[in-house]
């Protein structure tokens, strides 16, 4: 066990620095534009990664309708990732790795220090909740569930890696087979080995998120994950819910939509809660008595806050500022509402496809074929071979003695006994054919002389 | 109406496993409403979009409220404990023993099995592979786009969503003894050359190479016979 963890060092090293380097640079471009004035280490970094695989997924479904290959789709993926760290370096310069610190922050160490318990509490929790992470990842590693399910989620990673191809409708599949052959390892290795190292952690990182929008007491917020932690530990509900099941699939597609997007979704939310409460209210403008959002009010204090926080929203609109934090967090519901919907319309499409097609082969392997022999001096056809649903076969016909060797050849494709062979009658010409078919060997169970003359 | 219906009940049973998370969820859904009507009116039902955010959400809120009205520590304590365990009784324990063992490689497959799919993609020919079903998964995974597999797993292990040979297959490789002779048979009729069996857990009376195969690989308890009679197709 430890040396597979030593041999797999590298590579987890190399993923978990990649996805987060990216996931640094993208999350601080989105925390700016969600106008998260309070943006810490779990809100850049969780939201930065669920982008970066949310922009993968983008590209690998479009890309899968046009039979896209996997390295034009990784090629994509690193050209935005890279563009988005040349204008996130751009636009913070120095201050790409400094993290805002607040008013409510400088408060509530204050508040620690003066409430021993509240920071007891604190400390024992956050310690539970990293232990747990930290276990949850490499019980991922060490332990292999026995469901088969979970292997055979990965059949279309190892299908992208082997063809070339993105997998329509498997975009998170193609990402791991997208990043296999980055690593040059195989795709079955990487989901199973190396993916939960950034999975699990940037999951937890969305749901730190969000415990820190929905409450400013950091003891609230590490027993609000704890509880996530033992919902996650505690989490088999049915085998159907297994691909959607976080300490079983965490690399699937539905587990990211269901851990990472939708919680991102659910952060957005509730930052903009009260804007989008008044933007479907058809209510236009702030009045002083505007309830504050508690994403603001629990990070600063006094009006000065506020203010700062209306005056940004205020500006967005009145710069017309196409990307402000209301159109990336509408953008966003857009994207992920046309993404569950395409991949919905294109299941269902494959698996009409699927159903029309399943049982095709067996249809026509199961119903009755007749093969013509026409022997390969010949123009015409001297017998018939009607191969009948069950395996059997029966002939008609059979022409003189120099075809016998052709047409035992293709008899014995089909099989080595023949059931009922129809004949004119015994002369050479018109059942020489199937004497020398006896003679090498063909059973005939039952052999039909019809004597009929043709009639001029 | 009623088929959809109907179909609608089935989908949610086979989702909902002990049931008891949507529970938790619908209960959660309630705290925060009444605990949050003044803060955030209305907040509460968009974690429909995260419902175990919303459980987690639920808890904390106890949590704060205990502390707030200033409740001695060992009742929060306890307090806190029953919330955590109602949490695990939601569900099962992912890491249990009976559905989990150690990982021998790094691609999570038995050894054994990994050796077999190694194996197979080494060996020349078409490959259409018939495995037993505690096998054919991991089978069919490595060896994916590289072997044809009568069946790898049926939909969400339901046998049902075989047909034809490949339930018979199926159901009589899942047997200690299979009927062998029909099984062989099946198997030829479908033009699958490859037969590939755990020998701990399937017993054949006669040995396959009777009926024509020969036994081409062995790795730990896994037999890979090839059909060497040549009329499957």
């Amino acid at each position: 066990m430890i040396g597979m963890l030593i041999n797999s060092s590298p590579y987890i090293f190399v993923t978990v620095l990649a996805f987060a380097a990216f996931g640094w640079c993208t999350g601080k471009v989105f925390t700016d534009k969600a106008g998260s004035v309070d943006a810490g280490i779990p809100e850049i970094l969780g939201s930065g990664i669920t982008v970066n695989i949310l922009i993968y997924n983008i590209i690998a479904v479009i890309g899968s309708l046009i039979g896209m290959k996997l390295w034009i789709s990784s090629f994509l993926w690193i050209v935005c990732e890279l563009a988005t760290a040349v204008y996130a370096v751009r636009k913070s310069g120095r201050g790409l790795f400094a993290l805002k610190r607040n008013k409510a922050e400088s408060g509530m160490a204050k508040a620690d220090k003066t409430d021993v318990r509240s920071s007891g509490w604190h400390l024992v929790l956050k310690s539970a909740v990293i232990i747990l992470i930290v276990l949850q990842v490499f019980g991922t590693y060490m332990y292999v569930s026995e469901a088969p399910e979970v292997m055979i989620v990965t059949q279309n990673a190892v299908k992208a890696a082997d063809t070339g191809r993105v997998v329509t409708s498997a975009p998170m599949m193609s990402l791991w087979a997208a990043v296999s052959k980055l690593l040059l390892r195989s795709p079955v290795i990487v989901i199973f080995s190396v993916s939960q190292f950034v999975m699990i952690p940037a999951f937890y990182l969305v749901s730190l998120m969000l415990a820190r929008v929905l409450s400013d007491k950091k003891d609230e917020q590490w027993f609000m994950l704890l509880c996530i932690c033992i919902l996650n530990l505690w989490g088999y509900q049915s085998k159907y819910m297994l691909p959607y099941t976080m300490l079983y699939c965490w690399f699937t597609g539905g587990t990211f939509v269901l851990c990472g997007l939708l919680p991102l979704m659910l952060w957005i939310l509730l930052k903009k809660f009260r804007v989008i409460v008044l933007m479907f209210s058809g209510i236009n403008g702030r009045n002083d008595t505007d309830p504050v959002p508690d994403g603001i009010r629990d990070i600063k204090d006094g009006t000065e806050a506020i203010n700062d926080y209306y005056t940004e929203e205020d500006e967005d609109m009145k710069n017309h500022r196409i990307i402000n934090a209301r159109t990336v967090a509408i953008a966003l519901l857009i994207v992920v509402i046309m993404l569950v919907g395409s991949v919905y319309v294109m299941n269902r499409k494959i698996n009409s496809l699927y159903d029309a097609t399943v049982n095709l082969q067996q249809q026509v392997n199961e119903g009755t074929r007749i093969y013509e022999f026409v022997p390969s001096d010949s123009q015409e056809t001297v017998a018939y071979i009607l191969r009948q649903a069950d395996g059997g076969l029966t002939v008609i016909g059979s022409g003189k003695a120099s075809y016998g060797e052709e047409l035992y050849d293709l008899i014995s494709l089909y099989s080595s006994e023949v059931n009922a062979w129809y004949l004119r009658n015994d002369k050479e010409e018109d059942a020489g054919a199937y004497n020398e078919c006896i003679k090498k060997g063909l059973e005939v169970r039952h052999t039909y002389y019809i004597n009929v003359e043709e009639k001029k | 109406m009623k088929d959809i219906l109907n179909q609608l009940l089935n989908t949610y049973n086979n989702y909902r496993g002990t049931g008891k998370l949507l529970a938790l969820f619908l209960v959660s859904v309630l705290i925060i409403y009444l605990l949050k009507k003044k803060d955030r009116p209305g907040a509460a039902g968009l974690f429909v979009l995260s419902p175990v955010s919303g459980i987690g959400y639920a808890s904390s809120l106890i949590f704060g409220t205990l502390k707030e009205k200033r409740i001695r520590p060992v009742y929060s304590i306890i307090v806190c404990c029953l919330v955590v365990i109602m949490l695990m009784l939601s569900g099962q324990f992912v890491f249990s023993q009976d559905d989990h063992y150690t990982a021998e490689n790094a691609f999570h497959v038995k050894e054994d099995v990994k050796r077999t799919a190694e194996i197979l993609m080494r060996l020349d020919g078409e490959k259409r592979v018939v495995a037993a079903p505690q096998i054919s998964p991991y089978i069919g995974t490595l060896c994916y786009g590289r072997v044809d597999m009568l069946y790898d797993h049926p939909a969400n292990g339901d046998p049902d969503k075989l047909e034809g040979e490949a339930r018979y297959v199926y159901d009589q490789l899942l047997m200690s003894t299979p009927d062998e002779g029909r099984l062989v048979r099946t198997i030829r009729g479908k033009g699958y050359n490859y037969l590939i069996y755990d020998s701990s857990a399937n017993y054949f009376e006669l040995p396959l190479e009777e009926y024509g195969y020969e036994l081409v690989a062995r790795e730990g308890d896994i037999m890979v016979y090839r059909d060497r009679t040549g009329e499957s197709r």
